[in-house]
């Protein structure tokens, strides 16, 4: 299901038109806003990375599997997905993008031991237009502190969505924003990457189809495995990039219940 | 009269006149208050309502506790402030350049009768009946008030008018007769009144208090075409807000700011805070993503600023209860980020999940606006179930409304037709509304991989067996 302000039906002019309309957030991409600073052209140079921040392409890329243990880990709750993952485990900060052509194979299923972790500390956890109504009660079943859960719906409109993610990510209060957008472009997804890096904060951006050469900490691709022989669900997962490695894989994963 | 040099030596009044006898006990008052009475007989007339609230307002520099008993009188306690204020003379010293430069403005005959007493009934009626004096000791009200006609009693007319009909005239003859008697023959009313006249029984008097509202507006010379321009003249308005709140020791969670544009059109803007705050940063910063998803077609004239609700300040540390983040508020710099983000998508365009105990999974599992979770963080621990769902039988994704089935050889199809995996699992409830559900819940898994919840709703096929299908998508295990 496609809303008709996502930028999957608009070409690019039209996305560029669509991210000039948001002047809080998009306005440093705007070829006529000349006279306020913004993140975004700090990009245009690898040279020009103001201190404190990190630029991903600014830096020089170590192919080692020394660096990616520099970033910091924390386990998924899956040995078979730690040993997938560079540094064993999600980062505690960043963005990740979960690609899934369908929707209902296990995504949130495969993040449940986290979601359980972060709602429970003093950081709330914001839900971004999540495609359908999320239901208290099961999240609640799940271990998931819905009383430290914030929810921006479905129905509002895909810049503001993107405004939001930017702000939560920058923010401290926030410890975990899910988002889920049908598609979004590189420099968007950068730009959410440089947010939470800022605000050291944990993004995951469920999209559908996968955004080539994704600036975002890790990228993960999902899809739908026959369930197990003792009838257990199961899930693969492909992984397409992560940050500072070379490291590529697929598993299949059984997800509890 | 006699004089009371005891009152005399207090530093009471020398304009009043002091009747008791002086008293042995130490201290100047009976009982826990003193009243301290204003009438003002230029306010008699029907339509002033607001003058009395105005001067009650300059009243507040000597005591909290005002009593408003009517248009054109006040009564104040003045028991607590006598000592700070050197006795009734150096009290009505202080109140009355005040009350004198207000009854000006308004254009008032500068007059006013005082009266005080340890009654508040019995001060309100001295200075209705223009006795201007002071009466330190309880024991000293039955004479001076014995005086006072019954006619300017504050009672009902009929029993005035019975009391007159028994030749009952002024106070002096109702001290003659019992107490009891009189309630027996007159009711209650009266006697209370008396008793209250005599300081033998307290009533409890509704405080007034003063309503605040901070209310500026700013003309600039130029007019404002910009939000920035718009901003930098209601930082000017906030600043004021900000000492106005400091000043009465308060803060806010709410304003409205209004623009009055070149056509003389008006657009409101409201804001909101989680949290009151004081910091004018604050509201700036909501202001700005509020303007900026604003249109604004025409120059900007004037910038006011309204704020009618407040609540008291409360410092850093002096609720332990508090969390720390809520106390933080008061003395924030930025506001949170779900005011941020409400300032610019809207008050109703972020929820909190709600939780409720039910059946019926449209119910159990509403969202409700995060403004409604109480103000105080409950502690990080999630709700306890009892029960009401099995665990791993519900989606963490429900559709808002079920989505009809289609069906291929009776079997239900989503995308591509749908494996029953676990199920049934019957729920019915709601009987008692008149829309009943009577439903059987399966755990189904299509061609896609995709695992939905589903269900055959009995009522509906029972009704229309073979006309339309009975399946129906409730939600998605994601």
């Amino acid at each position: 299901m496609i809303s008709p302000d996502s930028p999957l039906n608009k070409p690019e002019d039209k996305l560029q038109q669509l991210l000039a309309e948001t002047p809080g957030l998009w306005r440093g991409n705007h070829p006529h806003n000349t006279s306020l600073p913004h993140v975004g052209r700090q990009y245009s140079s690898p040279r020009s990375v103001s201190p404190g921040m990190v630029d991903l392409f600014g830096l020089p890329e170590r192919h080692s599997e020394l660096d990616s243990h520099s970033v910091s880990t924390q386990s998924t709750g899956f040995s078979a997905l730690d040993q997938l993952l560079p540094g064993g485990g999600w980062p505690t900060s960043g963005l990740v993008e979960i690609v899934s052509r369908h929707k209902a194979i296990g995504e949130l299923q495969l993040l449940m031991p986290l979601l359980r972790m972060r709602s429970h500390q003093p950081q709330s956890l914001l839900w971004i237009t999540p495609p359908y109504q999320l239901h208290g009660p099961a999240l609640a079943q799940s271990g998931i502190n819905i009383r430290n859960s914030f929810v921006i719906p479905a129905q509002t409109r895909c810049n503001n969505a993107l405004w939001s993610i930017e702000k939560a990510l920058q923010s401290t209060e926030c410890g975990m924003v899910l988002a889920w957008q049908n598609w979004l472009g590189g420099r968007v997804i950068r730009r959410l990457q440089m947010a939470a890096s800022e605000g050291k904060t944990l993004g995951v951006l469920f999209h559908q189809r996968p955004t080539p050469h994704s600036p975002a900490t890790l990228q993960l691709e999902l899809s739908a495995a026959p369930d197990s022989d003792d009838g257990h669900r199961q899930i693969g997962i492909r992984l397409l990039r992560a940050k500072g490695s070379h490291r590529q894989g697929e598993i299949r994963l059984r997800l509890p219940g | 009269m006699a004089a009371n040099s005891y009152a005399l030596r207090t530093g009471s009044a020398p304009h009043l006149r002091p009747v008791t006898q002086p008293s042995n006990k130490p201290g100047l008052l009976v009982g826990n208050s003193f009243w301290y009475a204003l009438h003002f007989p230029g306010l008699s007339q029907e339509g002033y309502v607001q003058p009395i609230k105005d001067l009650a307002a300059l009243c507040l520099s000597v005591s909290d506790h005002i009593y408003i008993p009517g248009q054109d009188v006040l009564a104040i306690d003045v028991r607590s402030s006598l000592r700070l204020f050197g006795g009734m003379r150096g009290l009505s010293r202080t109140l009355r350049p005040a009350l004198q430069d207000k009854l000006k403005q308004l254009q008032l005959p500068v007059l006013y009768v005082e009266a005080a007493s340890p009654s508040a009934a019995a001060s309100i009626l001295l200075s209705r009946t223009h006795q201007n004096v002071l009466i330190s000791q309880r024991d000293g009200l039955r004479s001076v008030l014995g005086s006072i006609a019954i006619e300017h009693l504050m009672l009902d007319k009929k029993i005035k008018k019975r009391l007159a009909g028994c030749g009952l005239h002024y106070l002096r003859d109702l001290w003659r007769l019992p107490a009891a008697a009189l309630r027996l023959r007159f009711g209650r009313e009266l006697s209370d009144y008396l008793s209250q006249l005599l300081g033998e029984q307290k009533s409890s008097l509704p405080r007034w208090h003063e309503r605040l509202v901070f209310e500026q507006s700013i003309t600039p010379d130029a007019q404002a075409e910009t939000p920035a321009d718009i901003l930098v003249l209601a930082a000017l308005l906030l600043d004021q807000l900000n000492a106005f709140l400091r000043k009465h020791h308060k803060t806010a969670g709410q304003l409205l700011l209004g623009l009055t544009d070149v056509r003389q059109q008006k657009l409101s803007i409201e804001l909101y805070t989680r949290h009151p705050v004081r910091e004018s940063s604050v509201w700036l910063m909501l202001l700005e993503h509020k303007l900026q998803k604003t249109m604004i077609n025409s120059a900007i004239t004037s910038v006011s600023v309204r704020c009618s609700h407040f609540q008291d300040y409360c410092p850093g540390g002096a609720h332990p209860a508090q969390s720390r983040a809520q106390l933080s508020g008061s003395d924030k710099a930025a506001p949170d980020l779900l005011e941020l983000l409400s300032a610019r998508l809207g008050k109703d365009a972020i929820f909190s999940i709600h939780h409720e105990e039910d059946y019926d999974p449209a119910v159990a599992g509403n969202y409700q606006p995060y403004e409604h979770i109480q103000a105080i963080k409950p502690s990080f621990k999630a709700p306890r179930s009892r029960g009401f769902i099995p665990a791993g039988k519900q989606p963490c994704l429900l559709l808002p409304t079920p989505m009809r089935l289609t069906t291929r050889q009776q079997n239900p199809v989503y995308l591509s037709p749908l494996t029953l995996l676990q199920g049934p699992e019957r729920v019915e409830t709601r009987w008692w509304t008149g829309q009943d559900i009577q439903r059987d819940y399966y755990v189904a898994r299509n061609l896609q991989g995709m695992r939905l919840w589903i269900f055959r709703d009995l009522k509906h096929s029972k009704a229309e067996p073979d006309t339309r299908s009975c399946w129906f998508l409730q939600g998605l295990f994601a």
